[in-house]
């Protein structure tokens, strides 16, 4: 005997919530997302040099920062202080040559502190450069200055 | 004479392609996100009142609180900082570097690494944190 088979029924299948659910995960993500925002300043340090000519020159503004100092014209400032100076000073309106300022550390300065004198530099337009600290043999640690007075400014 | 009136049919809406709609743009959003790698490196930038928003720099070196150095996520060896970053720029325009430094760190230390990366021709953006945030 022949059996006759049902004809199948074709059936749709119900993807309305897909979207609800699709929706619903954009929606976490995008809550549940911490955009990563960077704050810092822009600054170049020019490749030290071990040409004489390129040494800085005793005519650029010395920063000294120790631990708990900051010298700059034989004056001992605060940084807030220090903040003051550089904004008198217009560095932004001065030629690149006038806007350099060398900044010598002592090896135990923190980055806390050289960060505060090298972001407020930046800000006001000034050029960095470096004063490296070296072992000086027998006598310890000393300060030399090694790389060329130019450089680019901060933003 | 009475006017059939026709029968109003239920309006509608194709969805289908809501759900595809949907989940391109989870798609199209996966791709676009820059994933932290950092964030297993304990590091706190130090403050600052003269800082401001930066665009993301493609090479990033971190100096966290142990003193150790990571760049791009893995630790580094400081005398093997500068052929790295070296050839991470290679023959870019765009040299900035992102220089996470934990602010407690010493110059003695820090100045090796601002030393180093001057040496590969980096531009150096140092990261710090708005005087005043929360840290």
């Amino acid at each position: 005997m022949r059996i006759a088979r049902k004809p199948r029924e074709f059936r749709d299948v119900d993807v309305t919530s897909f979207a609800d659910l699709a929706f619903l995960l954009i929606i976490f993500f995008i809550l549940t997302t911490t955009f990563s925002k960077s704050m810092g300043v822009s600054v170049m340090i020019p490749a030290s040099s071990q040409d004489e000519s390129q040494k800085p020159n005793e005519e650029y503004p010395t920063v000294a920062v120790g631990p708990d100092t900051l010298q700059f014209r034989d004056e001992t400032l605060t940084i807030e202080a220090f903040r003051e100076v550089l904004k008198k000073m217009n560095l932004k309106a001065r030629p690149e040559s006038e806007r350099v300022l060398i900044v010598e550390c002592a090896p135990e300065v923190t980055y806390d502190r050289y960060y505060q004198v090298v972001t407020a530099i930046a800000h006001e337009g000034g050029i960095l450069a470096l004063v490296e600290s070296v072992e000086s043999g027998e006598s310890g640690k000393g300060v030399e200055a090694v790389p060329p007075a130019t450089g680019g400014k901060g933003s | 004479m009475k006017i059939r009136r026709p029968r109003r049919r239920q309006p509608l809406v194709p969805l289908t392609s809501f759900g595809d709609i949907a989940f391109q743009l989870i798609i199209f959003f996966v791709l676009a996100s820059v994933f932290m790698k950092e964030s297993h490196i304990r590091s706190r930038p130090p403050p600052s009142p003269d800082i401001d928003l930066l665009e993301p720099a493609l090479v990033s070196v971190v100096l966290d609180e142990d003193g150790r150095l990571w760049v791009q996520g893995e630790e580094c060896a400081f005398d093997a900082l500068e052929p790295v970053v070296s050839s991470l720029l290679g023959e870019r325009k765009d040299r900035r570097v992102y220089l996470k430094m934990d602010r407690a760190r010493p110059y003695r230390e820090f100045s090796r690494v601002l030393a180093a990366l001057a040496q590969s021709e980096a531009e150096l953006v140092l990261i710090g944190e708005k005087a005043g945030s929360a840290q």
